[in-house]
């Protein structure tokens, strides 16, 4: 189930939060791995197994490095075995199809292959893994001897689905002793109410949109419908992504867990460089820490440099899918970071506001084609479409999405900068009298709630984007 | 656990290791999906077929016994006895997208009833047969046989993936 | 400071117990009030509780029948409906789920683009049968949809496909093999008037009064028609299928006519073949009791149904066709001693049985241009071989 199903909302929540609550402080942790576990078989009943494996798996890994760290050549054996065993499972069901498929492209005769679907999540959880294993082997953390605490950092279902991916160290102390106060439940409720609204109400409706811009043969979109549909993709990827993380982050609160955030208003940037410490703050910040720095981060020449940042990117734009397109974008956003690094950031820095806003506009909107292209052959013809070689600049088509939607951009454009959550501020403190507050707060919030509620029920079109 | 032997931990982390890669594998050839035409499939399964007593059926037969139109789907493969006492009969469909499953498999849970009402207990042989009937689904394809040698045509499906 | 921020942690705390007491409410809600089997305003069957099994469940099966067990039976779902549509409209949304919200009221069905190997597929199958030499006329009618021809009521910029380039194309790839009928320009003289519904995606009886009019010689009709037929309205509170699809309109109303032959009788037996049932109405008014009242019209869809009239008239005329014809075969019943009604979606035998069981003169295809690009059962008739079981 997903966090916008019903099933999840009406059915999984109300218990699993009712049981956690009365369940006394010592079982909390067992309470939330069950759910967390009965939650992932629901979803994927075959896959539960693997996800088990692979959380025992690194459990003893982590077990067998603690027990080795006074030998270091022995300790890093054994954190590359964990690391490569991790690496190999999620190599092989994200990447074995694409490979054979470029194989088969060179052959004469196709090779036919069976087919695995990628697991839930598979990504995340991995990922989280070898954070594990690799703080303990750093010594940034303790091995962690409880299998259920272990387990639950590993597999803990606010989390499992879309991330943000948690690093070990952050929440060790927290798997330990954490506090459930009704503050922090409501601060919860409010964040998982955001991110609902954003992912039902926000990216359901701009993917409605871009939907149909994709269905239009590239032929016949006018540079207006063009960049309709890539603002749309542009803003319904955001809130899709920072919708699960509040909704993540919110449903972790609930339950005392505190996770960093994974987005900062990315799109009030004014360069690349500051987007990636705005968006997908978890993931960036992973890379780094574990593939970065190793490789020598930002030490050395500045072509092993080069080299160190290309890499890292194009690891990034392969996590986002198996195919073509996603490695462009990685190549794309490696290439300008670097230019941004070394040959034009100080530029940058001169140039007016308005300038630099418009150069990072540009700039991601043309990534963002690339990838969302099914092709390459794709992202060229849409990008020539946008600067009017499909069918013009202005079209009734392009007038038409803008027309039906006009309150659907603003409050997207409002709700992807802090204006939102400024004005929700200026009426959630409307009166000095706390009741009235309180009333207004939770009808603004439950009033959210119910709307998301309606476009859930009743929606037919409800994509889930991340097959992580 | 300093000195050379190895530990509980190593020994388990390997134990696991190998479960993991074992599940995979049984996996992939158990309930693995296959990016093998239909036509290939069908080429495979046929002889198999043939050699019954069974009739290949075209898409009007599709549609009178399991409501499904054939035209819906890349490959359909509609084998049935020609006799109308038995029940015998092996489905094999390629469909073009998942969603499509749901469809079929409703499809072919009415077929059962519906025939199991027509046999009931005229036909105690028959009715045996459809209690017993076989379905599978493997990525996109499905396979569904009411037959006493069912589990010989299942096992010729998952070869022929 | 302190104060104000245990205020507000007093504001979220508050917040956070309203939710999950929500939650709770909704969930215990949902438990209480049993499940309803049909929508009347979505016009479908609800989906009920999934059965459950081991091979279900671990195909994930179970899980989404229960997902949309929920979704569907949901307390309050149509309410929810109509706020979600509402808010979608003030936003300025005029296409939800295929449909136009066009002005006036009025809903148009978005034009479909046929899908080229089912197209040819489909005309080549009709082309062999008409040249396969029996002998017989055949007519091909295809309908535009109100899209096409009320496009002044299309909301502002709204551009939909060119349905008559569409037909252009087909007539021109059906040349001689069939006699083709414009009924394009025949509905465009009479846009003003109400030939399309306005909840529902197909023509009313005045637009199928006037088709016949003027494609009534073409069918082999030689009598003047014009004087011969009376309506009645048999109903006031028709509200269509588009508007459930769409969620829009659904307080509106509408009427339905029926047209009677004045000069001569209109005594009928109307066989359901497959359902082996026979009634003497072409009208079957139990259906004006259901949502669907547009049903009234030949008892809705079936897979073969024989009507045979006192007619004078010598010719036996085959109907290949979708729901638009239900309401203009009644046009036709006084000028053929037997009408077969045939729609490909439902029927599952061959051309060669009807042919052979009946003494087929005139074939007639009729269908609404959505219906017939989208179709993919017509060609499985026309070239199914094989003897069934």
């Amino acid at each position: 189930m997903l966090f916008n199903s019903i099933s999840f909302l009406f059915l999984f929540l109300p218990v699993a939060v009712i049981v956690y609550y009365i369940a006394p402080d010592r079982a909390k942790n067992g309470v939330m791995l069950a759910a967390s576990i009965l939650f992932y078989a629901w979803g994927e009943p075959v896959y539960v197994v693997l996800l088990v494996l692979s959380v025992l798996l690194n459990y003893f890994a982590g077990r067998d490095i603690g027990a080795k760290l006074e030998d270091p050549r022995r300790a890093r054996l054994a954190v590359a075995f964990g690391v490569a065993a991790n690496v190999a499972i999620l190599a092989f069901f994200k990447y074995y199809g694409f490979l054979i498929s470029q194989i088969n492209l060179l052959l004469p005769e196709e090779i036919p292959y069976r087919e695995l679907s990628v697991p839930l999540g598979l990504s995340i959880f991995t990922l989280q893994e070898i954070s594990y294993l690799v703080d303990v082997y750093r010594g940034k953390a303790q091995v962690q001897k409880n299998p259920v605490n272990f387990a639950l950092y590993a597999a803990m279902f606010p989390q499992i689905l879309a991330g943000p991916v948690v690093r070990y160290s952050d929440m060790e102390r927290q798997l330990e002793k954490r506090s459930v106060t009704a503050r922090k439940a409501g601060q919860g409720a409010m964040l998982f109410i955001t991110g609902l609204a954003k992912k039902a109400i926000l990216a359901n409706s701009l993917g409605k949109v871009f939907e149909q811009v994709a269905a239009m043969p590239t032929g016949s979109i006018s540079a207006l419908t063009a960049w309709i549909g890539c603002f749309s993709f542009a803003l319904q990827i955001y809130f899709e992504f920072s919708g699960w993380s509040d909704m993540a982050r919110g449903l972790a609160r609930m339950f005392g867990f505190e996770f960093r955030k994974n987005f900062e208003h990315p799109y009030i940037s004014r360069s690349i460089t500051e987007f990636w410490r705005r968006w997908n703050i978890s993931l960036v910040t992973w890379f780094r820490e574990y593939v970065y720095l190793p490789m020598g981060g930002n030490r050395g020449t500045v072509s092993r440099n080069i080299f160190n940042m290309m890499v890292v990117w194009i690891l990034t734009g392969m996590w986002h899918g198996a195919s073509w397109n996603f490695i462009v974008w990685g190549v794309y956003c490696g290439i300008i970071l670097v230019m941004e690094k070394y040959v034009w950031g100080e530029s940058l820095d001169h140039l007016p506001g308005p300038v630099r806003r418009i150069y990072f506009i540009v700039l991601t909107l043309v990534g963002w084609v690339f990838f969302f292209s099914p092709s390459l052959g794709y992202s060229l013809r849409y990008l020539t479409a946008m600067i009017g070689a499909g069918a013009g600049f202005v079209d009734g088509e392009g007038g038409f999405l803008l027309l039906t939607h006009w309150l659907l951009y603003l409050a997207a454009a409002a709700a992807a900068t802090p204006l939102a959550k400024a004005f929700a501020g200026q009426i959630m403190g409307i009166s000095g009298n706390l009741r009235v507050r309180t009333a207004v707060t939770v009808t603004l919030y439950i009033g959210i709630f119910l709307v998301s509620a309606a476009f859930l029920v009743t929606d037919t079109y409800n994509p889930f984007l991340f097959r992580f | 656990m300093r000195d050379g032997r190895p530990g509980i931990a190593q020994i388990l982390k390997y134990i696991l290791a190998l479960l993991a890669a074992a599940y995979i594998v049984f996996l992939l050839i158990f309930a693995g999906g296959s990016t093998r035409a239909f036509e290939d499939v069908k080429a495979d399964m046929s002889p198999v077929l043939e050699a019954s007593d069974m009739v290949e059926r075209d898409g009007q037969a599709l549609k009178r016994s399991f409501g499904l139109n054939s035209r819906d789907y890349s490959g359909v493969m509609y084998y049935s006895a020609s006799s109308a006492l038995s029940a015998e009969e092996v489905l094999v469909i390629r469909v073009n997208s998942t969603d499509q499953i749901d469809r079929v498999l409703e499809a072919v849970k009415a077929r059962i009833l519906q025939r199991t009402g027509e046999y009931g207990d005229y036909l105690p042989e028959q009715t045996e047969l459809l209690e017993h009937a076989v379905q599978s689904v493997r990525g996109k394809y499905i396979f569904f046989a009411v037959s006493a040698d069912a589990a010989r045509y299942r096992t010729a499906f998952d070869e022929s993936l | 400071m302190d104060n104000r921020k245990k205020k507000r942690g007093k504001t979220e705390g508050v917040t956070g117990i309203v939710f999950i007491l929500c939650l709770v409410v909704v969930l215990v809600i949902n438990l209480i009030v049993p499940d309803r089997e049909k929508s009347g305003k979505e016009d479908r069957n609800l989906a009920s509780f999934p059965a459950f099994s081991v091979e279900s469940l671990l195909t994930g099966d179970f899980a989404e029948g229960v997902e949309t067990y929920l979704k569907d039976q949901f307390a309050g779902r149509d309410l929810l409906r109509s706020l979600r549509v509402s808010l979608g409209k003030i936003g300025g949304n005029r296409l939800e789920n295929g449909v136009y919200l066009g002005k006036n009221g009025q809903l148009l069905e978005d034009i479909q683009v046929p899908d080229s190997a089912n197209l040819a597929a489909n005309l080549e199958a009709i082309r062999s049968f008409a040249q396969s030499g029996q002998d017989i006329r055949v007519t091909m009618m295809l309908v535009p949809d109100a899209a096409c021809i009320l496009s002044d009521s299309l909301p502002a910029f709204a551009s939909v496909e060119d349905q008559t380039q569409l037909f252009g194309m087909v007539q021109r790839q059906m040349g001689d093999s069939v006699t083709w009928i414009d009924t394009v320009s025949i509905l465009n003289k009479y846009k003003n008037e109400k030939i399309y519904y306005k909840t529902d995606d197909r023509w009313t009886t005045l637009g199928a009064f006037y088709a016949f009019q003027e494609s009534a010689q073409a069918l082999g009709i030689t009598d003047s028609v014009a004087e011969q037929f009376a309506s009645y309205a048999v109903s006031g509170s028709f509200n269509g299928d588009l508007a459930a699809q769409c969620g829009a309109e659904l307080g509106d109303s509408e009427e339905i006519d029926i047209y009677v032959p004045t000069l001569v009788d209109d005594d009928v037996v109307v066989t359901y073949v497959d359902e082996a049932q026979r009634t003497t109405s072409l009208y079957d008014s139990a259906a004006l009791g259901t949502r669907d009242q547009y049903d009234v019209f030949l008892g809705g869809d079936r897979a073969l149904t024989d009507i045979r009239t006192v007619s004078t008239g010598t010719g036996r005329l085959l109907v290949v066709k979708d729901s638009f014809a239900n309401c203009f075969i009644p046009f036709l019943t006084p000028y053929f001693r037997e009408i077969v009604v045939v729609d490909p979606v439902y029927y599952s035998g061959t051309i060669q049985d009807i042919m052979d069981t009946y003494r087929i003169t005139d074939v007639l295809f009729l269908y609404s241009g959505n219906s017939f690009f989208t179709d993919n059962n017509i060609s499985g008739v026309f070239t199914g071989g094989q003897s069934d079981q």
